[in-house]
């Protein structure tokens, strides 16, 4: 047979029984996290216009896209991220909807990625957006719902760390640099890359905003950096914006989750689109970031309502599994079809039973044998018989 | 990830191996197992006393690995860190933290052709012979030139004296080979030498120990 007829495309798999299981159970609990919390679920098309992302000018690169064409010969792509279509909606077909609004959702998103990398390509997110609200409660409001569902999924053995957007961006233009060395300059700080780093911005040495750009990198931990931070820096807005990650530190501890928040100042991603708070979580087991969000108020103006929001996405493959809820067969229930509503009663009432979907009760035994079930139920109209399964 | 308790580093096998284990040597840690020629792929550091600086509470193992792998394995966080070379780091991409710059294994990109020639003259469209075409796309396109790459797997100098290419992207360490082949560098690329990577989960969860094992190397470094 052709390989193509019987494998699945690289970056996609196949999930069975106790995986399945397990990939579900982390989904129920994040949404029902998110539920709890008054987000209410909203599913957009798997495929979208490409011009859609384009005018979000989103970070998503285009190699990374799935594009294909519809039968019209418009450019349409897999849905490569969840909070654009969302921005959508809200700007168009909710846009009478009283604000703030509390979305939800619970799906893929497609991204293409470098061959034998063991990367996945279809990512189940769940995820929250909170639309029209901006502020400190809302910043906190978000937040803790972030907080609530890894609560859910990794019990206590998570970290949600935050940063700032308006840090770097106060910094990088108080520089006299152009766009690329900017970039440099930024990537050098996500990547960590000190000693790269120092070299890049040697030529700003006698700048003011050298010293905290220098140290971004290594600005992450307990409320401690925030200290370091305005020690190392005048700029008024950077002194504003760690103020107020401190506040929201303590409010965050205030409420329950003072071992689980922390900061990292070096949070430089995706600076083309947040405006304020980014977060990013991590669960014990998991190798990568679990979470990502943060602030981003002029995604929606780009579809034409001007409005602040703020969210954020779980991956759920991401995320490490429980224990699987074992789900043994025990007991085989044979009937005739005249006896089918006991049966079924039955099997609703007894855990572990199922129907054996045999004409004869050989037929069925030989099936509870094989299946390694004990008991073998024969329902008839002369009531319940309940025979030993020899293996 | 590995468990909490646990450090995994992955090493890049030959040259940095070595290298990097004298440096845990200065720090304290007993790497005789490794030097002992033993076939084992995962080998576990006896937790050292009295040290200097403090050492990670958590065991250290070491993985031995090719270079490309020890990028594979940091980013899906089966190690928590690596030491590779830059250019792998270049070459192959991801996404992990670059913390510390070893300074060993130095050496460089460089872009190199026959003896003589110029390589930027005329219009026609440049063909470069390379083991590292994403280094040499990364290049050409910083310099807005569209070039031709083409994939050679065993000695790239080959490539110019067969015509098949107008010049390669290798790493050059002493020029030897270029010059006993006629070649010379026209440009250099970028310097390279060994970096020490690390795991962005990693990091987050177990940030004392892994910074606690950077000061480690860091001054170990500074004593050498």
């Amino acid at each position: 047979m052709n390989r193509y007829a019987i494998s699945t495309p690289e970056g996609t798999r196949d999930r069975l029984f106790e995986a399945a299981g397990l990939f579900r159970q982390n989904e129920r609990r994040i949404r029902a996290a998110l539920e709890a919390r008054g987000y209410e679920e909203v599913i957009t098309p798997s495929i979208e216009y490409y011009e859609v992302f384009q005018q979000a000018d989103s970070s998503i690169s285009q190699e990374s896209m799935y594009m294909m064409t519809d039968r019209n010969g418009r450019l349409v792509v897999m849905r490569p991220d969840n909070t654009v279509p969302i921005a959508r909606v809200v700007s168009t077909k909710l846009d009478e909807e009283a604000l703030p609004l509390r979305l939800s959702y619970m799906q893929k998103v497609h991204r293409a990625r470098h061959a034998n990398g063991g990367h996945s390509t279809e990512i189940m997110q769940g995820g929250a957006e909170l639309l029209g609200a901006a502020g400190q409660m809302a910043d906190l409001d978000i937040l803790t719902a972030a907080f609530e569902a890894l609560e859910a999924v990794g019990g206590k053995n998570f970290r949600i760390e935050l940063g700032h957007a308006g840090i770097y961006r106060a910094l990088i233009r108080s520089l006299d640099i152009d766009r690329e060395g900017a970039e440099t300059i930024r990537r050098l700080i996500e990547n960590k890359t000190y000693a790269a780093l120092s070299d890049a911005l040697e030529p700003f040495k006698d700048q003011e905003a050298y010293h905290a750009l220098l140290a971004m990198p290594t600005l992450f931990g307990g409320s401690e950096v925030l200290e370091e931070a305005k020690s190392l820096t005048s700029n008024q807005k950077v002194l504003k914006a760690v103020d107020y990650l401190k506040d929201l530190m303590d409010a965050i501890a205030a409420a329950g989750f003072a071992d689980n928040v922390m900061i990292d100042l070096g949070l430089v991603h995706g600076m083309d689109y947040y405006t304020g708070i980014m977060f990013c979580g991590y669960v014990g087991g998991a190798g990568s970031t679990v979470l990502q969000g943060g602030r981003y108020d002029h995604l929606c103006a780009k579809f034409g309502r001007d409005i602040p929001a703020a969210g954020f996405a779980v991956d759920i493959e991401a995320l490490p599994t429980g224990k699987p809820e074992s789900r043994a067969v025990d007991e085989l229930v044979f009937c005739k079809p005249e006896n089918l509503k006991d049966a079924l009663t039955y099997v609703h009432c007894a855990p572990g039973a199922e129907l054996a979907p045999c004409d004869t009760k050989e037929q069925a035994m030989a099936v509870a044998a094989k299946k390694g079930c004990g008991t073998l139920v024969v329902l008839t109209d002369g009531g319940i018989e309940k025979l030993e399964v020899k293996a | 990830m590995t468990s909490r308790n646990t450090i995994r580093i992955a090493l890049t096998k030959g040259r940095l191996e070595k290298k990097t284990l004298e440096l845990l040597e200065h720090s304290g840690y007993d790497v005789s197992e490794l030097r002992s020629g033993s076939r084992k792929l995962i080998f576990t550091l006896p937790q050292p006393e009295n040290t200097a600086l403090p050492v990670p509470e958590a065991k250290v193992e070491l993985v031995l690995a090719k270079a490309a792998d020890v990028i594979t394995y940091v980013e899906h966080g089966v190690c928590d860190m690596g030491v590779v070379g830059k250019d792998t780091i270049m070459e192959k991409g991801g996404s992990f933290y670059e913390t510390l710059d070893l300074g060993f294994g130095k050496c460089k990109f460089a872009l190199a052709g026959k003896k003589g020639e110029d390589f930027y003259e005329g219009y026609h469209t440049r063909v470069i012979a390379t083991k590292y075409p994403e280094v040499t796309k990364a290049f050409f396109s910083k310099k807005h030139m569209d070039v031709e790459t083409i994939k050679i797997e065993g000695s790239v100098e080959l490539a110019p004296l067969l015509e098949l290419a107008d010049a390669i992207v290798d790493i050059v360490e002493t020029g030897t080979t270029l010059k006993e082949n006629g070649l010379e560098v026209y440009e250099d690329v970028a310097p390279i030498s060994a970096r020490v990577i690390v795991n962005v989960a990693s990091m987050k969860m177990k940030k004392q120990n892994i910074l606690r094992l950077t000061k480690l190397l860091e001054a170990a470094l500074e004593a050498k």
